[in-house]
């Protein structure tokens, strides 16, 4: 094997199991953050026996699965039974392998004693696959993980479960296209789907999430449909369906869905953080773009604070998936469709014409990728933001139900 | 290592195609399409288009399957039923139909290039790796956007009516009054 | 025919779904600073000003005794007479001075159902339900309380309630 080869492998397989452990711990992290936020909205304390802060009170929740009895219904479909909740972990935690974490590392040239020699050239990106498809990957693949939901709710043959399915394979469509339309309003701004470029482009000019205001808000709300979280749980919808789609699983099984549901939270987060909010980017400073070309003390905690800021900027997400949690109530049905169908689908499109209508005059002015742009970017946002606010706010976008139904007698 | 990769995936997709068409059950028979779906997407990554890889999995296997089931599942379709293939008749109709395409396949392979299909003869000669550098210069999404909106502008916008209407006459079906 | 809703027609500060969101949002965002009521159970047992047993907790049985440490049990026969889960089992006796003492005197707390009437009827004011709650065996017949254990109990007895003081003043 060739150093190059051998370099390239190391660099991979370190990406690869650093972030799938990381992503495992973040999980049972998260599930801690879940219950001990959740207790602090509450007035309550949450789990704090378990290990210092309670940290430990999912390892034994996790150990207490392990050692419970597998149930599987009589008249259930065996095997997809068993493969349902598969399908549902696997996306959840491939998804993250196209999100930057951190600035890129320089390259080395190491002889390890048994091993031999370790080259890799030029900046190692800190990304596990750099995908030229960039978030596509994710929307694709967040789309597969309704297959672990619809299945398990069918393979299960109990009503509940079915309900449950049905529901998260039609609330998941409708709200991937609202999803991906706001995603074309920052192709259309980076010029590009590789997450990479993305942050390098937000680091030239501002944050998406003040270029491209009305598509974070779409993203972001199609982002808690997406995850099936309050207030769209309804494939969950524990006071209706009983738990809906897993209603049927026990055991190990039963837990490796809320597990993927938590790593899809994690992922769902990221990505906000990446598209719309910098990614590793440090606000306020353009130390952090600059790309090490040999190993120094200052390569390394660029890596380390790169690493810190997209880490908070995650964390905060996941912390207003949780607070929204505990805020607002589980829609109805038909308002989940009427938001998705209805108010996001027509405003993102209306939002794509208009920014693409400002991208096209900014690249004939000659605006060069600045500050400036994005600048710009953000004086085209505000009207239409306060056009939003003021239309939710006199309830010309939404609307009571007493207003659209009329009971035919 | 490409070729090899390219028989596992091929030979995938077509076991899980056969699959498809045998399975009893619609449900299972839906999953072994997604199956081949997937294997197809990993032949266009192959082909250094990942651009429509991914959308293959998002469009197909991620909504139009989910789709699929959707329909299953709401009407009760999910338990085996017996084959529309029966009898001698219908067998024969089936062998007929298959033996038909097999032989068109056979015709193409004879016709695009003696030597297979990875011949200089075949219909769109390319350098090799020229996907690759097209994509290192426009970009995945480029080199798909380039050609369909300029090159292609016509038949795309042929295709997009096309769909429109056949939307508009399904809803025109399935909803009597309007 | 069409059956229409009459829609009040309200201020928009009042039907905002917008400012709704928002005010929910701070609010339970606020709760993340309040003082938490949890109360650590086993290490902490009252919380002043939370949680606190009531003086007429109906708990587990106590049997008050003498002076000499007998209890004050004459053996009339008025609690199983009067116990509405026939829990109590007495068995009278009489000692050489002709006063009358339990034999046996046993109370089932699996069956009991605190109503308290037993404290109620007592003449002697010698069996009273009390305020305790922490009452974990590990076996069945351990909640077969007998004489002897229910003289050794210490917890305080409950102040029942007092027709001629409701309010327990």
């Amino acid at each position: 094997m060739s150093p190059e080869l051998k370099g390239l492998l190391l660099v991979a397989s370190l990406k690869v199991l650093g972030l799938f452990v990381a992503l495992l711990v973040g999980v049972i992290m998260v599930v801690w953050v879940e219950r001990r936020g959740s207790a602090l909205l509450q007035d309550r304390l949450g789990p704090n026996r378990v290990g210092p802060l309670g940290l430990l009170q999912n390892v034994a929740d996790g150990l207490k699965n392990f050692i419970k009895e597998e149930v599987v219904p009589h008249e259930a479909d065996k095997i997809l039974f068993q493969l349902a909740p598969l399908l549902s972990f696997i996306p959840a935690f491939l998804m993250f392998a196209v999100i930057p974490y951190a600035a890129p590392l320089p390259g080395f040239d190491i002889t390890l004693p048994v091993l031999g020699r370790f080259v890799y050239e030029g900046p190692v990106a800190m990304v596990v696959a750099d995908l030229p498809v960039g978030f596509l990957f994710i929307i694709a693949f967040s789309s597969l993980a309704v297959y672990g939901i619809t299945l398990a709710g069918w393979a299960a043959n109990s009503k509940y479960a079915l309900l449950g399915g049905l529901r998260a394979s039609a609330q998941m469509i409708s709200y991937e296209l609202a999803i991906g339309l706001s995603l074309v309003v920052v192709l259309l701004l980076a010029g590009n789907v590789s997450l990479g470029e993305v942050i390098a482009f937000q680091q030239r000019t501002t944050w998406f999430v003040f270029a491209a205001t009305i598509a974070y808000m779409t993203f972001h709300i199609g982002a808690f449909a997406e995850t099936n979280r309050l207030p769209f749980d309804l494939p969950e919808a524990e006071a209706e369906l009983v738990a809906g789609y897993h209603a049927e699983y026990s055991a190990m099984k039963y837990a490796i869905y809320p597990l993927s549901e938590y790593a899809a939270l994690i992922t769902m987060s990221a990505f906000i953080a990446t598209l719309f909010f910098g990614g590793w980017d440090i606000p306020f400073t353009r130390w952090d773009e600059q790309v090490a070309t040999a190993w120094s003390a200052e390569a390394v905690v660029r890596f380390a604070l790169t690493n810190l800021a997209f880490l908070l900027k995650t964390f905060f997400f996941i912390w207003v998936f949780v607070w929204v949690r505990w805020t607002l109530p589980r829609f109805r049905y038909d308002q989940l469709m009427f938001l998705g169908w209805k108010v996001l689908l027509p405003l993102s499109l209306v939002y794509i014409v208009i920014m693409a209508t400002a991208v096209l005059l900014l690249e004939r002015a000659g605006v060069p990728h600045t500050g400036r742009y994005g600048l710009w970017l953000f004086l085209v946002n505000v009207p239409l933001v306060v056009a939003l606010v003021w239309g939710l706010d006199r309830r010309r976008v939404l609307a009571g139900t007493v207003r659209r139904v009329r009971v035919e007698a | 290592m490409v070729t090899t990769f390219f028989w596992g995936f091929a030979g995938m997709a077509v076991l899980a195609a056969l699959l498809c068409v045998t399975r009893k059950s619609p449900v299972a028979s839906a999953l072994w399409l997604v199956m081949t779906m997937f294997s197809l997407a990993a032949i266009y990554v192959l082909l250094d288009a990942q651009f429509i890889a991914v959308i293959q999995i998002l469009v197909y296997a991620g909504a139009i399957m989910v789709l699929f089931l959707f329909v299953i599942m709401l009407l009760n379709l999910g338990q085996a039923r017996q084959t529309d293939i029966r009898g001698w008749f219908g067998r024969g109709v089936a062998v007929l139909l298959g033996g038909g395409i097999a032989l068109q396949l056979f015709v193409l392979a004879r016709v695009v290039g003696a030597e297979g299909f990875g011949s200089q003869t075949a219909g769109y000669p390319l350098p090799a790796g020229a996907l690759g550098r097209v994509q290192e210069a426009q970009g995945a999404i480029g080199m798909v956007a380039d050609p369909l909106f300029r090159q292609y502008l016509v038949p795309f916008e042929v295709t997009s009516v096309l769909l429109l209407a056949a939307i508009v006459g399904a809803v025109v079906l399935a909803k009597r009054k309007i | 025919m069409a059956i229409s809703v009459k829609v009040m027609r309200r201020p928009d500060r009042e039907v905002s779904y917008l400012r709704a969101t928002l005010k929910g949002m701070a609010l339970t965002f606020s709760h993340v600073f309040r003082r938490k009521v949890t109360m650590q159970y086993p290490e902490q047992t009252e919380q002043e000003g939370f949680w606190s047993l009531s003086p007429r907790w109906r708990g587990t049985h106590r049997m008050l005794t003498d002076e000499q440490g007998r209890a004050k049990c004459v053996a009339c026969g008025l609690c199983p007479q009067i116990c509405p889960a026939n829990c109590i089992k007495l068995i009278p006796g009489e000692d050489e001075e002709g006063n009358r003492y339990p034999l046996i005197y046993e109370i089932d707390e699996f069956r009991c159902v605190f109503c308290g009437y037993c404290q109620e009827v007592c003449p002697e004011e010698a069996i009273h339900v009390g305020v305790h709650y922490e009452n974990a065996e590990y076996e069945r017949e351990r909640f077969v309380y007998d004489l002897e254990r229910l003289c050794a109990q210490t917890h305080p007895v409950s102040t029942l309630w007092d027709p001629s003081d409701p309010k327990g003043e």
